[in-house]
């Protein structure tokens, strides 16, 4: 009891003290270290992931406290179907009772609205329809918005933006000059994000991995040498307090970059608001058969 | 606010809670806010002081280091036999090198890119903001040619001032297209003959995938490209491609700008690149120089399995 009370007092006193610097509005974390947290434990690979998650829902609960509009993280890779299938199935599994106890676990889950990004279509359809429950279940909340990308890669991300984009030309719905910034951005898994503040690494492993790589050009990029569920609370005021070093230098590049940014005109809001109906109705779909399964 | 239900125990009075309650809780709105400011400066001194700190320690790490490590050629050479044989034979090196730069010294900046030529890199990115390196890339063409005459070497170095969007005439999308289909493959022994150095900055970063998107709409729509070609390694070959070859990703970036914000580094670039902090030009000493290297051979690259 001391120990979580010294504990709380602690978070509490230091939430509110960094909040007197500029908080940032979107972090995203890559979680790695987990299987060679479970080796160095003598521990099977599970076991990493189900500290890792533990951790997950601390940070998240932390976040919330700072009041940051935005957590994103790296869950799942298109990269890591390579993985033995045996992996493969227990992170499978471990997202589906995550997912579940996510939305019954009402005191802890910070009323996120919930979102997974990435091509979940290489998914299981137990998952899709276990996504499209919780996006769904979530989407009324007016808490942070808390992005899981799963079966995502940024290069993925990317390629599907520039096709949507193409197959828009092709069809006469946009024209070369309506392609800009703005239709680009606005075509992302991250469209009604803003751009990322701080992007984390755990593990001590020194690259990105293809996680985010058009959302953090202007990020701070931080690599902390312990293993995601090592993460404590500490390593976050970290990084928020070397955010609020830079944070001037950060909005200076994105100012420069902006300058000539293009706004979008009525034939591209046409286009996104189109494309983003097919989407969700894909999303429907998938909700729907599940609700009739049920 | 939990911490005060554990701080005031619930078999005490109720009224005794509850004035306590309150009192922690006005204690709080009063007089925390004040302190936490205090606090927070009081952090941000800390923290400034121990960066202070850190760098002095560094500084004095690596200049004790250097000493024993003089900057020579057959020191680079030692540290590519070194390298080898520690990874069996199957060296672990980096193709291209980027570098983030912030405080352009290009007398400097020669200096190490001749230690990396030594050794043998080809490839280099020069991401710097501020358009000195643009106004100046033939005086460091000249700069580091001058370096590699002083260790009797010659090599023919090619500068493709990639300022702004750059756009592709139809014979380079032929060319990229050749790529695609296999006609054409790229070779890492294609550019033995000279080195190519990139300069770029945050205008040909986001910028240009939005410019590769309007090239790949106009080339699907003019029927020169099926939408079904249309896939990651199309893109990345249209972004990487300069002069006639497409230019490998960048496996190390190093960042000289003292700062670890990302500065609107090409975007696709940085996929798989291993990025390293290094302080700036002016402390980039050529112990540092082979730190990464040696760094750089000893990662594993699992690539998401």
């Amino acid at each position: 009891d001391t120990k979580v009370m010294g504990s709380c007092i602690y978070r509490t006193i230091m939430s509110n003290v960094i909040k007197n610097g500029q908080i940032p509005r979107h972090i995203a974390f890559i979680m790695d270290g987990n299987r060679r947290f479970a080796r160095q434990h003598d521990q099977k690979v599970s076991y990493g992931h189900n500290q890792g998650s533990r951790t997950l829902l601390q940070i998240i609960q932390l976040c919330s406290e700072l009041e940051i509009d935005f957590v994103t993280v790296f869950a799942f890779s298109i990269e890591n179907f390579k993985r033995s299938k045996e992996e493969v199935n227990g992170i499978m599994n471990l997202a589906l009772q995550k997912f579940s106890e996510f939305l019954e676990d009402t005191d802890h889950n910070v009323n996120a609205k919930v979102r997974v990004l990435g091509d979940i279509s290489l998914l299981s359809q137990e998952i899709q329809k276990s996504i499209a429950t919780i996006e769904n279940s979530t989407k009324d909340n007016d808490g942070m918005v808390f992005n899981i990308c799963f079966s995502y890669t940024s290069t993925e991300e990317i390629t599907r933006t520039i096709k949507m984009i193409a197959n828009g030309s092709m069809d006469h719905y946009i024209q070369e000059d309506d392609i800009n910034k703005s239709l680009f951005e606005a075509l992302l898994y991250t469209y009604d994000c803003c751009e990322i503040d701080i992007l984390i690494r755990t593990s001590g492993e020194i690259r990105l991995s293809d996680f985010m790589l058009y959302q953090s050009a202007y990020s701070c990029i931080l690599f902390y040498d312990v293993y995601w569920p090592e993460f404590k609370p500490y390593f976050l005021y970290h990084a928020i307090i070397m955010y609020q070093k830079q944070a001037k230098l950060i909005q200076e590049r994105r100012k420069i970059e902006n300058e000539n940014k293009q706004e979008l005109n009525t034939r591209n809001t046409r286009f996104i608001n189109n494309q983003r109906e097919i989407i969700q109705n894909q999303r429907h779909e998938l909700l729907i058969n599940n609700q009739n399964i049920n | 606010m939990t911490w005060i239900g554990l701080v005031v125990n619930s078999k005490w009075p109720g009224v005794v809670t509850n004035v306590l309650k309150e009192g922690i809780l006005l204690f709080l709105s009063v007089i925390a806010k004040p302190l936490s400011l205090v606090l927070f400066h009081l952090i941000h001194i800390i923290y400034n002081i121990s960066m202070h700190v850190n760098r002095l320690k560094e500084t004095y790490k690596w200049k004790k280091i250097s000493k024993a490590y003089p900057e020579s050629m057959l020191a680079i050479e030692n540290l590519k036999c070194d390298i080898s044989e520690a990874t069996n034979g199957d060296a672990n090196v980096p193709i291209h090198v980027g570098f983030i730069l912030d405080n352009i010294n290009l007398e400097k900046l020669a200096r190490v890119l001749s230690w990396y030529i030594i050794f043998g890199i080809k490839y280099f990115t020069l991401h710097d903001n501020s358009g000195k390196l643009s106004s100046n890339y033939e005086d460091l063409r000249s700069l580091i040619l001058a370096n590699l005459n002083t260790h009797n070497l010659n090599t023919d170095i090619f500068i493709n001032d990639d300022h702004g969007v750059k756009t592709l005439d139809i014979s380079d999308i032929e060319t990229v297209l050749e790529y695609e289909s296999g006609q054409l493959t790229e070779s890492e022994d294609e550019i033995q003959e000279f080195v190519l150095i990139n300069i770029t900055n945050y205008e040909v970063g986001r910028d240009s995938l939005v410019s590769t998107t309007r090239l790949i709409s106009n080339m699907v729509t003019e029927n020169i490209l099926e939408y079904d070609q249309i896939t990651d390694s199309l893109i990345r070959r249209l972004l990487s491609y300069i002069n006639g070859f497409i230019v490998p990703l960048p496996d190390l970036v190093i960042k000289l700008d003292n700062n670890s914000v990302n500065q609107g580094y090409k975007p696709w670039d940085l996929r798989y690149a291993e990025i390293m902090y290094m302080g700036d030009i002016e402390q980039f000493s050529f112990v540092k120089f082979m730190y990464t290297l040696e760094s750089f051979s000893k990662i594993e690259q699992r690539f998401g399995s």
